[in-house]
């Protein structure tokens, strides 16, 4: 397994979710990685795994989900081969995570300000009581009146406001890795703007990793350096942000690049024919294969590897599989 | 045509809250003196986010809501004065697609039966057959099949499910379609298809759609014509063309400026307003942006402003228009 | 011509299509949940003896017999004689048929009665929902067995109207269920949908918001089928239901108090079979309570 960032690196993940209507194959060997200090935006539509795989990375897949096979490598560390104590020792303090429905990720009946200090508390391995200072000062670096919002609930904070309060908590213990899933998802677009306008400056600051899972084409372009397409179940493109939408190779990318409306873009939308599959019963072969323009014979039997096709470009589709479309007639195997 | 379809003059939708019956009673004025006409044929846009109003607007105008004042013309006519008998040739006219796609449909009702209902209620004695063939053709109209309307609102996807309300929308041959956020729950891919389709439709089957929604992107793909709202006022309007070129209210230009766009190689400076929305139950004085306008001066925080138009049409409410 | 072409489909099992849905997932956690897999079997057993009664025993339920009076459990008579010289088992297996009956037409009418109450409440609000609940609280504000018995005392005591005297006590859940169900969906799209088209509230009621609160009464139907059985037995056993010779359970019961001593087995006998079913009853409502949890529900 090679190792192709520096901070994370994720291979070959396969997780299942038993559930009534039989096994949802979630998550179909993704690979993903990350370097320090990078910004990574993993996008894709319903189903793809993007959530699934934010929580494998953190070990947080529970029952009825399990993870099959794979590795997710934290720096040198197995995640999913630690013991569950020494997993917790990693979360909510080098990786940490931050949700897309703020009001919902905090706990409704401690006030703000204990809730910060608590997981100051866990991090500097000190008594809750002595970490009030930090936690005020921690609500100034968001840009929150320390003096109002440590005292206030949850249920009083506005969005922008609980979305702030969870990134505080989430740098508060300076994390190597911040895992924002959705983060601006639930605001008003202006809030939205607010806040990641915060996370750009603080993430600056604090120089950590960012994780960024986002179904908005337009927010990771502006937040990310990197960005990660998946589609059912896999990873599919892997580019820089300039180079994925300047020279997409999957053909789903560059549907999704064609769906998306933008203010002044004067040609006319193209949607993707077809639908998300069923991961419980998914294509054949490479599960983009129903829905792709460009479809060959060999994308129907066998699933694409997720390759390097360019400096720091990797694509997971045969038309790139350079040996296979040469090979095809002959029915040559992939490496 | 620039004839109007709809002409809409000082609407309001006043809710009144109350706590106990000890507190006061307090006023959320979700639509307040909302003023603007909507040509036929045309897609007129209402944009704003939250506590903006313009979900309520949508449904006060079907009269799912009932406003507390104004007045709406359609075709001449004032429907907010109508009997509930008279109002229902209207509602054959008028209909509203929501946003949620898991909840629009019936789940316990065959499409068939959730499209052909609306005949039912307002085709008095149609046959058996008729609704059948007409469901049909709206169903292929949306780029379904004549099979589906067998079938279940959980046998589909929720692009699918908006068509499906589409097509219910349409089976009756309306003249005006609210259409409430119609794709923000939906996938990027599936959106294109549902937007995609509502244009198409629009130009065969002669529809004016009131078109809600926080998206400008989406915006600048379907609408001939927008409105700002912010806190229930109007605060700029006009063809969208003006109003996205020539943005003359700050909210506006911070709308815009907001909009993440997927193009990496564009730079621009940001524009952050400061502050959280204010809640409609207790407005800003004066200019109800001033609390976040990064132009604000003194008269913005005690005299409401005035409307202007800038040219044929472009109308906006502020003491210091951008352009 | 499409419509020869094409299937119609809308059959009755076609039709019933999304509340099969629903049971789908239940099924799969039934299968996990030893409670109501355990209640079940009771019940199916329950149900089993009760459509083939006759063929389960050769005596007949009614037919007096001096001669074998009190004799006490044998090969010839596993659950004993009564003092009529009955079999008893005989008569257990055909009074398992009135405690069906009662079951099921119970059920049929309270249900009714709450779903009507609930609906109306919950759609219209306001006053109507006011009225409504208080009504529902007076027949609360009474213990049930209590209420039944002044019923089935006013009526006077037999077998329908006992029944309609349990039905009249046994509505109020329902109501509140099917109230809740109402509330939740009234605000829905869909509902909404249908009010824009002009749809008659009648309509909307009883085409959209009833067949929503369907499910929900259908789960708890099944947990009060038990006491349902409890409160026929008692008002049995006081002589305000069926009457003697009935061979219902709990007339069985009283039949047999002066014997209980030297001859336990006529009221034991009857008093299990009522135990048991009871017991399957509320195993079975346990277990979909737990299945109906959401923590549990996966």
């Amino acid at each position: 397994m090679e190792k192709r960032g520096n901070l994370l690196n994720v291979s070959d993940l396969h997780v299942v979710f038993y559930t009534y209507r039989g096994v949802i194959k979630a998550l179909n060997g993704v690979e993903l990685w990350m370097d320090k200090g990078e910004r990574l935006g993993v996008v894709g539509e319903t189903g793809c795994g993007k959530s699934v795989t934010s929580r494998a990375v953190m070990n947080l897949i529970e029952d009825p989900g399990k993870i099959l096979s794979g590795s997710v490598l934290f720096e040198d560390r197995d995640i999913l081969k630690l013991k569950e104590s020494e997993v917790r020792k990693i979360r909510g303090n080098e990786i940490s995570m931050i949700f897309q429905e703020p009001k919902s990720s905090l706990n409704p009946v401690m006030n703000v300000g204990f809730q910060i200090a608590e997981v100051l508390g866990k991090v500097n391995n000190k008594p809750i009581k002595s970490q009030y200072k930090p936690a005020a000062q921690m609500l100034e670096f968001v840009g929150l009146d320390s003096e109002r919002v440590m005292t206030m609930y949850p249920h009083e904070l506005s969005g922008g406001m609980a979305q702030r309060v969870m990134i505080a908590m989430g740098l508060a213990p300076k994390p190597k890795l911040l895992i924002a899933d959705e983060p601006t998802s639930a605001l008003d677009v202006t809030i939205q703007a607010q806040i990641l306008e915060l996370l750009d400056d603080l993430v600056e600051k604090l120089g950590n990793a960012v994780m960024l899972i986002s179904h908005d084409m337009g927010v990771v372009a502006e937040f990310c350096n990197k960005i990660l397409v998946m589609y059912a179940g896999n990873s599919v493109e892997y580019a820089s942000t300039k180079t994925l939408f300047k020279n997409p190779l999957h053909p789903y990318t560059t549907g999704l690049l064609k769906a998306v409306p933008q203010i002044g873009r004067t040609d006319e939308l193209k949607a993707i024919t077809g639908t998300v599959p069923d991961l419980v019963d998914p294509p054949s072969g490479c599960r983009f294969h129903k829905r792709c323009p460009q479809v060959m014979d060999i994308c129907k039997k066998e699933r694409p590897p997720f390759i390097q096709v360019e400096d720091d470009h990797y694509v997971a589709c045969h038309l790139w599989n350079n040996k296979e479309s040469s090979d095809e007639q002959k029915g040559g195997e992939s490496q | 045509m620039s004839e109007n379809l709809l002409e809409i003059k000082n609407l309001e939708k006043h809710f009144k809250l109350k706590k106990s019956i000890f507190s006061k009673v307090r006023v959320v004025r979700a639509v307040d003196n909302v003023t603007f006409s909507i040509p036929k044929n045309t897609t007129y846009a209402v944009v704003g986010e939250s506590g903006s109003g313009k979900t309520t607007l949508g449904r006060t105008l079907l009269k799912l809501i009932e406003p507390t004042g104004g007045e709406v013309f359609i075709s001449g006519v004032n429907i907010l004065n109508l009997s509930n008998k008279e109002f229902m040739e209207y509602r054959r006219k008028m209909q509203i697609v929501f946003q949620d796609p898991y909840n629009s449909l019936h789940p316990k009702k065959l499409v068939k039966t959730i499209i052909g209902e609306g005949m039912k209620i307002h085709f008095k004695g149609i046959g058996e057959e008729e609704i059948r063939k007409r469901i049909k053709d709206v169903l292929e109209q949306v780029g379904l099949r004549e099979e589906h309307m067998f079938r279940y609102p959980h046998e589909f996807s929720g692009g699918q499910r908006q068509r499906i309300a589409f097509a219910r929308a349409i089976v009756l041959n309306p003249e005006f379609i609210v259409l409430d956020e119609p794709t923000s729950a939906l996938d990027v891919s599936v959106q294109a298809m549902v937007l995609k389709m509502l244009k198409e439709t629009k130009k065969d089957v002669n529809l004016t759609y009131l078109f809600i929604t926080h998206d400008l992107s989406v915006v600048d793909y379907l609408a001939d014509y927008v409105a700002v709202l912010y806190l229930g006022q109007i605060v700029e309007k006009g063809k969208k063309d003006d109003v996205f070129k020539k943005a003359a209210h700050p909210y506006t230009e911070l709308l815009l400026n907001s909009n993440p766009i997927p193009d990496p190689f564009l730079n621009r400076d940001k524009i952050i307003a400061k502050g959280e929305i204010p809640s409609p139950i207790n407005p800003p004085s004066g200019c109800r942006f001033h609390t976040r306008c990064p132009y604000v001066q003194d008269i913005c925080k005690t005299q409401e402003p005035e409307e202007r138009e800038i040219e044929n049409g472009h109308i906006v409410k502020c003491h210091f228009p951008l352009i | 011509m499409s419509e020869t072409t094409t299937k119609t489909k809308t059959g009755w099992l076609h039709l019933m299509k999304p509340y099969f849905e629903d049971m789908k997932h239940t099924m799969y956690l039934w299968r996990r949940n030893k409670l109501a897999i355990v209640g079940s079997v009771i019940i199916a057993a329950f149900l089993f003896i009760a459509i083939f009664a006759p063929l389960l025993t050769p005596y007949q339920p009614d037919i007096q017999n001096l001669s074998e009076k009190l004799l006490a459990p044998s090969s010839q008579h596993p659950f004993g004689t009564d003092q009529f010289g009955r079999d008893i088992l005989c008569r257990i297996l055909y009074g398992s048929r009135i405690a069906i009956q009662i079951v099921l037409i119970v059920t049929i009418i309270s249900s009714f009665i709450g779903i009507s109450v609930g609906v109306t409440a919950g759609y219209f609000g306001g006053i109507v929902d006011e009225i409504l609940m208080r009504i529902t609280d007076m027949f609360l504000a009474f213990p049930r067995l209590v209420l039944a018995m002044a019923f089935a005392a006013m009526l006077g005591p037999n077998l329908t109207n006992m029944i309609i005297a349990i039905s009249l006590v046994n509505w109020t859940p329902y109501a509140r269920i099917s109230r809740a169900e109402a509330l939740r969906v009234k605000g829905q799209p869909f509902i909404e949908s249908i009010r824009s088209m002009g749809a008659s509230n009648f309509r909307i009621m009883f085409s959209h918001v009833l067949p929503m609160t369907i499910s929900p009464v259908l789960v708890q139907l099944t947990l009060r089928m038990g006491t349902i059985i409890i409160t026929a037995a008692g008002l049995g056993f006081l002589g305000l239901g069926a009457q003697p010779p009935s061979p219902e359970w709990g007339v069985m019961v009283s039949d047999g108090r002066s014997y209980l001593i030297d001859q336990w087995w006529v009221s034991t006998f009857p008093g299990l079979a009522i135990a048991i079913v009871v017991f399957g009853f509320n195993l079975l409502g346990d277990g979909i309570r737990d299945m109906m949890d959401p923590r549990l529900r996966r």
